[in-house]
């Protein structure tokens, strides 16, 4: 009996530093970035890390930023010198308006990867929704979404994922067979196949309680190499800023905001008639897209690819099982630009069309943007949201999260 | 050193206070050895996920 008391107490001796070392290095991450969990637009090391963004939805929420997230791609960006004062960073960060957004993906994003981070997410995200931003570019002909996933797939996501009970056996199927299908290595993909011994499998378990205490130096990082320093400056991490909890929160007055974003859309587009922003079109930048448009926004058979569309069927079948409400935004084009391909009005409406059509099959809510394709200030280049774009969407973002104004109602 | 060696074996297989002591300080060893060869040695690092080359 003494014998017995002394094993049990030797293995409790080695059990319980291993257990606080799996607690205490998700919680160190926390304590790391707990004044300074703020960035416009988390860079692609974080946005990459399951643990970062769990960390960081914690701490500026305990800083009272009540934010929510919205998954997109590069429409994210702050556009620097010009000025979109529009943009979710300046709306509703320095602004009191009750919320704030926890923008969520970078260039290269499509559907399979959102699919595989609203999976790894699900526990995580706050209200159990989010706004998901969907392009049409994704699917175009010239599209490659094979490399766009391998471009910017997360192991650990794909990891969390994987672990999340939630998600159905089919369709965690589904997404190891795309990921195979896009060139994620068998071998990285069905990690838990049954050909593991018993040795490996404890050493992999043992190992995993230790992989998040590896050092944070890439997501604690303000260095993002395609960024420009003034764009890093930006983007530098901080505490939530203060214009966000200031005083009492208010509805935002979307008449103001929409009057004052026509004006600055017009003073930032005034070298062009298409409501391009300056800098990109007095460097050139506009004719050089018009020289080589027909090299890419082109299409031999069939103008949108099937399985980008699976991909998307995979997120809102991701979103309906872990019990996630999303939003989903198709995101316009700006048809003075795109009228001079082949992506014709007809041709995008096809789009438009297919996606309003697999959302209502699956009860998904969305908003479609087509209408504002001609809206000279809806976007600011040809597919990424500009002055009055931005109010229209913060707008439904804002609906969508803190529920309908009733002085909007009445109107 | 046979008669340390086997006062240390009598205590170690006695119904003892002492005994328990050895068998604990015995276990936690072998315990420490396994949870450094899996954890900290490096032998137990997974393999790193291979990507095609694009």
């Amino acid at each position: 009996m003494k014998r017995l008391v002394a094993v049990v107490l030797a293995i409790a001796l080695v059990c319980v530093p291993v257990a606080m070392g799996a607690t205490a290095s998700s919680s160190a991450l926390e304590k790391q970035i707990a004044s300074t969990p703020y960035q416009i637009w988390p860079a692609k090391a974080r946005s990459n890390s399951p643990d970062f963004v769990r960390a960081a939805i914690k701490q500026r929420n305990a800083q009272g930023d009540n934010c929510k997230v919205v998954l997109g791609t590069s429409e994210f960006r702050w556009v620097y010198p010009d000025t979109v004062s529009s943009h979710p960073g300046n709306f509703f960060a320095n602004n009191n308006y009750g919320m704030d957004t926890f923008l969520l993906g970078q260039p290269y994003c499509q559907d399979l990867w959102h699919a595989i981070e609203a999976g790894a997410l699900s526990e995580d995200i706050p209200d159990d929704k989010v706004v998901f931003f969907c392009g049409i570019s994704w699917f175009m002909d010239y599209q490659n979404p094979a490399k766009c996933f391998r471009l910017s797939f997360s192991p650990e996501a794909y990891a969390d994922l994987m672990a999340n009970p939630k998600v159905s056996d089919k369709t965690k199927a589904k997404i190891q067979k795309k990921m195979v299908e896009y060139g994620v290595s068998e071998d990285e993909v069905y990690a838990e196949a049954s050909d593991k011994t018993f040795v490996d499998r404890i050493n992999e378990g043992v190992q995993k309680i230790f992989d998040t205490s590896k050092n944070w130096d890439a997501v604690l990082s303000d260095e993002e190499d395609d960024w420009n320093a003034p764009e890093r400056e930006l983007n530098k991490s901080r505490p939530v800023p203060e214009g966000r909890t200031q005083g009492e929160a208010q509805v935002p007055d979307w008449d103001a905001w929409m009057s004052q974003e026509q004006a600055e859309g017009a003073d930032q587009t005034s070298s062009n008639d298409m409501g391009i922003y300056n800098s990109w079109y007095e460097n050139g930048g506009y004719d050089k897209w018009y020289a080589g448009r027909e090299d890419w926004l082109t299409f031999t058979d069939e103008p949108y690819q099937e399985t980008e569309f699976e991909d998307f069927e995979l997120f809102l079948d991701v979103c309906q099982e872990t019990g996630i409400q999303p939003l989903v935004v198709l995101m316009p084009l700006k048809g003075a630009m795109v009228d001079q391909t082949d992506y014709t009005a007809d041709v995008r409406a096809i789009w438009y069309d297919r996606m309003k059509a697999i959302c209502e099959e699956r009860g998904a809510e969305y908003v479609d943007y087509s209408p504002y394709e001609y809206d000279p200030y809806f976007l600011y280049d040809m597919a990424h949201f500009g002055w009055t774009g931005w109010v229209q969407v913060n707008h439904d973002i804002y609906e969508f999260f803190m529920g309908k104004d009733e002085a909007d109602e009445a109107n | 050193m046979k008669r340390i060696r086997d006062k240390i074996l009598e205590v170690f297989f006695s119904d003892t206070w002492l005994g328990a002591i050895l068998w604990f300080a015995a276990a936690a060893a072998m315990l420490a050895l396994v949870v450094w060869f899996l954890v900290y040695s490096g032998f137990g690092e997974p393999a790193m996920p291979v990507y095609e080359n694009f």
